[in-house]
């Protein structure tokens, strides 16, 4: 015998957001892999990444243990996405076929709750709507190359992409070559036009970082080759793959962007003459007021050539993210990027999702309207959970329990009434121009990671001698409780057996029984105020 | 399933163009303001109203036009028997009743017809904006319950001393202004609302219904009823048990049933020692009840 609990809670764990208005690579990151005609038309500035797939639809009941909806998925997915990914359905599923009540087994379903409330009371907080990192990276001028070593996200180690082909023997048998990530050289002249045209600019810092930073990863198929069998540049999709290391639903992972960088001037204090300064700003999209401040650490050589580097330095991003200011121009004065609405946001979270809970035992469902028509169940308001100070008992209590029998099974189905994809389509539209509305007016967005449904219901779980017990106590009319199960098994561990007078012995234990319940029902009434005792004598 | 925890709730919400719904219905958060007013924080919720109710008019919370509605009037099959044994109700100003075919359960003491349980003494949920809780004496539900026998129909009314949710928010001011006056004459017209937002349809429509946006749940008229519905081999035991005069609910019928087991028993064990002697006596091997 054992009291089972099993809890669920819903949360988004995606986010939707804002991308930066200009971005290097834009047009072919994720969804916006459709080129714009005309590059005035970008359609960044948009909010998107609300996955509409983890996300119930109103009015439409659905389980609790094999929805793809809920807590506890069997494997874990990438938390951030803005991409249509593959979706498993089942991947989510925390119990991949409805509760059965095996041979051997007998269950009470015994209470429930869930989330209260009715109208949508959303908790709104201000917060910065993107967080920029900004660094300097020297090189060398002469040779001209330098290279990425390693590029440290919020304490995560992100793979360079490959860049500038610089290989190294490698004689291992078979002897081969192995082509350097991260070499990138100075003397390229960046391009920020879609879509990064094959060539000399693929040698160059930004698609070196961009192929590093940018979603989803960076495998090898960056490798492209040349005739001669060489590794060589990127090719022109080379932003169709990213990698962002481990995620990790504490930070952002998705949501870095390079939205601009140059070389510029010997910025102050540093060496003016035989060094080539790249300062790159990116941009890094929040997701909730609560979200750590992020970090980034670049290790670097300055200077790099088939014989190696010199010694790797490293490079620790400046951080701002304040709120209703704009990030800091460039070293030489010159204007960086402008955030929307002041880089500021609003962020929504919290909330109500107006839900109903049902129980289903095989096909049919336990709650039904007076009408005969199957209801939705019982509200958040009269069985809540958790259960708050000043609720001396729910509204809503199940009393008499449910059981269900061997061979049975059983479901808790949930019914969210709040229509939270309409909040996505409102939010979107804000900023979709074909909505008539615009990028620059996203002034809101979902946070991410704060509960928006919870249900907990708690049952019996009678299993072996004991499942037969409840299956006797049934036929006896006794109710299934631990205390008369484990009446009973003490009551039959001291007959011995089955004998001509068996029913004489269930007799007197029924009889036994009724005395016990007796005197339960007269200390209960002790315990009560005087006029609910005089009440329920007359009962 | 023979003896069923039941529970119907009653909410006078609904979205914004209607004045019910059948079953409950979608509520979405987002405001009735184009898209490009940016209003998302002044406008949430005001795709959900609370249709007007008229003073003094009881409302029928299944069928009465008003908030979530059933599909037809609520009824009792003749195999089925229902045992309501609690309601409660919001605002605290509202007053519930049930009627049982043609009578009111709640009356007065000169029989004549009233208004019901008020929400003061029977709130719904607990707890709630102002902490009101339930009286003492219906912490336990109503006792003794209300049964609703075979072919019987049965209902719930809510009722409100003044016109309510009419444009402006009667609840928690009381059944007159501070100031004397009564509330019975502010809510002639009601604010003019949209039925869509028009950055969906790129029209606007009037509202043609007087109602209210309610912006917290306390602001949002609410019955619960709490019954059992008993049907199967129970509705037999609980038929008998009204026939013989026990009160019936759940308790008394999971207890009359144990009863009626052990009788059987009984009667079981005392057949048993009379075939003993019959066999003695006859050689007769077939029990005594099985005899022709």
């Amino acid at each position: 015998m054992r009291h089972l609990s099993y809890h669920w809670k819903l949360r988004p764990d995606t986010a939707m957001y804002q991308i930066p208005f200009r971005y290097l690579a834009e047009g072919l990151r994720g969804g916006e892999t459709i080129l714009p005609a005309n590059a005035a038309n970008y359609p960044t500035g948009d909010l998107q990444g609300w996955d509409d797939e983890l996300w119930p639809q109103p009015n439409i009941p659905f389980s609790i243990f094999t929805s793809k909806y809920g807590s506890a998925g069997k494997l874990s997915r990438t938390p951030f996405s803005y991409l249509v990914e593959p979706l498993d359905d089942w991947s989510r599923k925390q119990i991949s076929t409805p509760p059965l009540v095996k041979p051997e087994q007998f269950v009470v379903l015994n209470n429930f709750g869930s989330t209260p409330g009715i109208l949508s009371d959303p908790t709104i907080s201000n917060g910065v709507g993107f967080i920029t990192f900004k660094l300097i990276i020297p090189t060398l001028t002469d040779p001209g190359i330098g290279r990425i070593n390693s590029i440290t996200f919020n304490g995560v180690k992100i793979e360079v992409a490959y860049g500038y082909p610089i290989v190294i023997p490698d004689y291992t048998p078979p002897i081969s070559e192995e082509q350097v990530r991260g070499c990138f050289s100075v003397n390229f002249e960046e391009s920020t036009e879609p879509g990064m045209p094959a060539g000399n600019v693929a040698y160059g810092l930004s698609s070196v970082l961009i192929n590093s930073l940018y979603y989803p990863s960076n495998p090898d198929n960056y490798v492209t080759s040349n005739p001669d069998n060489e590794p060589c540049c990127p090719p022109a999709s080379a932003d169709d793959y990213g990698y962002l290391g481990i995620t990790d639903i504490q930070s952002g992972v998705v949501g870095l962007y390079i939205p601009t960088m140059k070389v510029v001037p010997t910025p102050a204090g540093y060496p003016n003459k035989g060094w080539t300064y790249n300062e790159v700003f990116i941009s890094l999209v929040n997701y909730g007021v609560n979200m750590p401040t992020p970090s980034l650490v670049i290790g670097y050589f300055d200077s790099y050539t088939d014989f190696g580097g010199t010694v790797e330095k490293f490079i620790t991003a400046d951080v701002y993210a304040t709120a209703g200011v704009q990030p800091p121009a460039y070293s030489d004065g010159s204007a960086s990027i402008t955030y929307p609405n002041n880089n500021n946001i609003d962020f929504l979270s919290d909330y109500t999702p107006n839900g109903f809970i049902n129980v289903v035992v095989n096909d049919q469902s336990y709650y039904e309207n007076p009408d005969g028509t199957t209801s939705l169940g019982i509200s958040g308001d009269a069985a809540p959970w958790p259960v708050e100070p000043g609720i001396a008992v729910p509204q809503y209590s199940l009393r008499p329990n449910i059981y269900v029998l061997a061979g049975q099974t059983f479901d808790i189905e949930y019914t969210v009434n709040t229509d939270m994809p309409a909040l996505a389509t409102w939010l979107r539209a804000v900023g979709d121009r074909t909505e008539g509305g615009t990028p620059a007016d996203v002034r809101y967005r979902p946070a991410t990671l704060w509960d928006f449904s919870q249900v907990f219901f708690d049952y019996w779980l009678f299993e072996g001698a004991e499942a037969l017990i409840c299956q006797k106590l049934i036929k006896l009319g006794i109710e299934i409780t631990p205390d008369s199960v484990d009446w009973y098994k003490q009551m039959i561990l001291n007959m011995e057996g089955l004998e001509t007078d068996t029913y004489e012995k269930y007799l007197k234990l029924t009889k036994e029984w009724k005395k016990r319940q007796d005197i339960k029902d007269a200390a209960y009434q002790k315990k009560r105020s005087p006029r609910a005792r005089i009440r329920g004598q007359r009962r | 399933m023979a003896l069923r925890r039941q529970a119907y709730e009653w909410r006078n919400v609904c979205p914004i163009g209607n004045s019910f719904t059948v079953g409950h219905p979608v509520l979405d958060p987002n405001p009735v303001v184009p898209v490009v007013s940016l209003d998302y924080e002044t406008g949430i919720n005001s795709q959900v109203v609370s249709p007007v109710i008229e003073g003094a008019m009881p409302i029928p919370i299944f069928t009465g036009m008003h908030g979530n509605n059933l599909k037809t009037s609520a009824h009792v099959l003749a195999i089925q028997m229902i045992i309501i044994d609690s309601l409660s109700c919001w605002p605290p100003e509202a007053n519930v009743n049930v009627f049982v075919n043609s009578d009111y359960w709640f009356e007065a003491p000169d029989y004549s017809g009233i208004n019901g349980l008020s929400g003061f003494t029977v709130p719904f949920p607990e707890p709630n904006y102002p902490q009101y809780f339930t009286m003492e004496s219906f912490k336990e539900g109503i006792n003794p319950p209300i049964h609703i026998l075979p072919g019987d129909t049965w209902g719930v009314y809510i009722t409100f001393p003044e016109a309510t949710f009419g444009g402006e928010l009667v609840w928690g001011v009381g059944t007159s202004q501070p100031d004397g006056s009564s509330n019975a004459g502010a809510f002639i017209s009601g604010p003019a609302r949209r039925y869509e937002p028009s950055w969906a349809t790129g029209t606007s429509a009037s509202y043609p219904l007087n109602a209210t946006v309610p912006t917290k749940d306390h602001e949002i008229a609410r019955v619960f009823v709490k019954y059992l519905l008993i049907d199967g081999a129970d509705f037999l035991i609980a038929k008998k048990m009204l026939d013989i005069g026990l009160p019936v609910n759940h308790r008394s019928i999971i207890k009359f049933r144990q009863d009626l087991i052990r009788w059987q028993i009984t009667s079981d064990v005392v057949e048993g020692s009379l075939d003993e002697e019959l066999i003695r006596e006859t050689g007769v091997t077939t029990r005594r009840s099985a005899l022709p």
